[in-house]
């Protein structure tokens, strides 16, 4: 008899939402709540709290002293498509839905535009984890003078991820809480080199007094209930389990492994939230 | 009870952004001759014969001044520079323009807020670095 229900393996990749994760959120919901959380005492929290991977090895964060809140990474990447225009940037093939449902498509590696800004996801989904060619492409901006501007949304659900953020084309990058079923909160960060006018760079320093400390207490509860390595500390062994009884690859996200038959990604996030590790 | 370090605000002394001056000319025989230059540190020298764009990055000090100077301005002939556009980080100046550059013509007078400049003499901008933040200040009126 199988162990694991493979009707639960699904083609869309959905999240781990799990109890606790669950729990996380009615507990926001039902319980008195810390609700003095500063801008600033935020950042020092969620700045330790994103940067300190025991399971990841991303290194250069200190060429990005600017660190504003963020709601969400598609705030983080509407606020650079807003200073740049629609045709002002540029993004990969395969990148973000959002790109594609708003008509935008990718560029060609090797045919990027100079001089215009390079948007992309990393890690990136497909890709599971690293985009392959991300050497080849830092070496192309570099040539043609093009910014780079990472969406990490996908780092707090990756582990064994490697990357120097240090080179000198990437200007700013963002990560929130999202990816973690904190969709119903969405805060995060935004770190870069040097602050520019934007609409982030306007809702943290040009309205005055209490911008969003509702979301900001909130993340701030969240990330003291919530282990930064949470998704993989807690569903590596379960992860391995379930690739192993279905001839899947893993990959670098806890919740998506890719078909050895098909070579396409397949989304295990539902059935590692419905096979809880105590149950294995 | 998690106790947490407050963050200080942190001055970026290194904000080096683009620059983009847009210019054009109407003259008779003689072109205008223009010096761009920021902080002292020239950016463009020379004689502006039709619509041109000059482009640069600087990094801002804490006080900055944006100069175009143009002479070159015979007395018997009529010769115009006009500024099209100022951007800095790809912000259009027009309004902090209209309100915080002096032209000062050669004989002395000096005029708010010209983009036609019909005389010789020098145009500046004076504005503060970091240069978000000061646009922040102007707008509510705190600069």
């Amino acid at each position: 008899m199988a162990k694991f229900n493979k009707g639960l393996i699904t083609e869309k990749i959905i999240s781990v939402n799990d109890q606790n994760l669950t729990n996380i959120r009615r507990r926001w919901f039902t319980e008195p709540q810390q609700t003095d959380i500063t801008r600033d005492i935020f950042i020092e929290q969620a700045k330790d709290w994103f940067e300190n991977s025991a399971i990841n090895d991303v290194t250069g964060f200190d060429h990005f002293p600017v660190i504003d809140v963020i709601q969400g990474c598609t705030q983080f990447f509407e606020s650079i498509i807003l200073k740049y225009g629609w045709d002002g940037f540029q993004i990969l093939p395969n990148d973000y839905a959002y790109y594609s449902l708003m008509g935008k498509y990718g560029t060609e590696i090797g045919e990027l535009e100079p001089n215009k800004p390079l948007l992309l996801s990393l890690p990136h989904h497909s890709s599971g984890g690293l985009r392959p060619e991300w050497p080849e492409i830092l070496k192309e901006c570099e040539q043609k003078n093009i910014d780079i501007h990472i969406d990490m949304a996908w780092m707090v659900k990756s582990k064994d991820i490697t990357l120097d953020l240090s080179h000198p084309c990437i200007k700013s990058f963002g990560m929130s809480l999202s990816k973690l079923s904190m969709e119903w909160n969405r805060i995060g960060l935004r770190w870069s080199r040097q602050q520019e006018m934007d609409s982030i760079t306007i809702f943290n320093h040009y309205y005055k007094g209490g911008v969003n400390v509702g979301a900001m207490a909130c993340g701030s509860f969240i990330m003291r209930n919530l282990d930064r390595d949470y998704a993989w500390n807690t569903y590596s062994d379960l992860n391995n389990e379930i690739c192993q009884e279905f001839d899947l690859e893993p990959t670098k996200f806890v919740h998506v492994a890719r078909s050895k038959e098909s070579g396409r990604i397949v989304g295990i996030g539902r059935l590692l939230a419905e096979s809880t590790p105590s149950e294995v | 009870m998690v106790e947490f370090i407050v963050l200080q605000t942190i001055w970026i002394e290194m904000e080096t952004l683009k620059f983009k001056i847009r210019l054009s000319t109407d003259y008779q025989a003689t072109a205008p001759h223009v010096v761009i230059k920021i902080n002292n540190d020239v950016k463009f020298d020379g004689e502006l014969t039709e619509k041109q764009t000059i482009e640069f990055d600087h990094t801002l000090t804490e006080r900055n001044i944006l100069i175009i100077d143009r002479q070159n301005k015979p007395d018997n002939e009529k010769q115009d520079l006009f500024i099209d556009a100022i951007s800095i980080d790809g912000i259009d100046l027009r309004n902090l323009i209209w309100h915080k550059s002096i032209f000062a013509h050669v004989d002395g007078r000096e005029v708010i807020g010209e983009t036609w400049l019909g005389l010789n003499g020098t145009w500046q901008l004076k504005f503060n670095g970091p240069f978000w933040k000061y646009m922040m200040d102007w707008v509510n009126g705190e600069v």
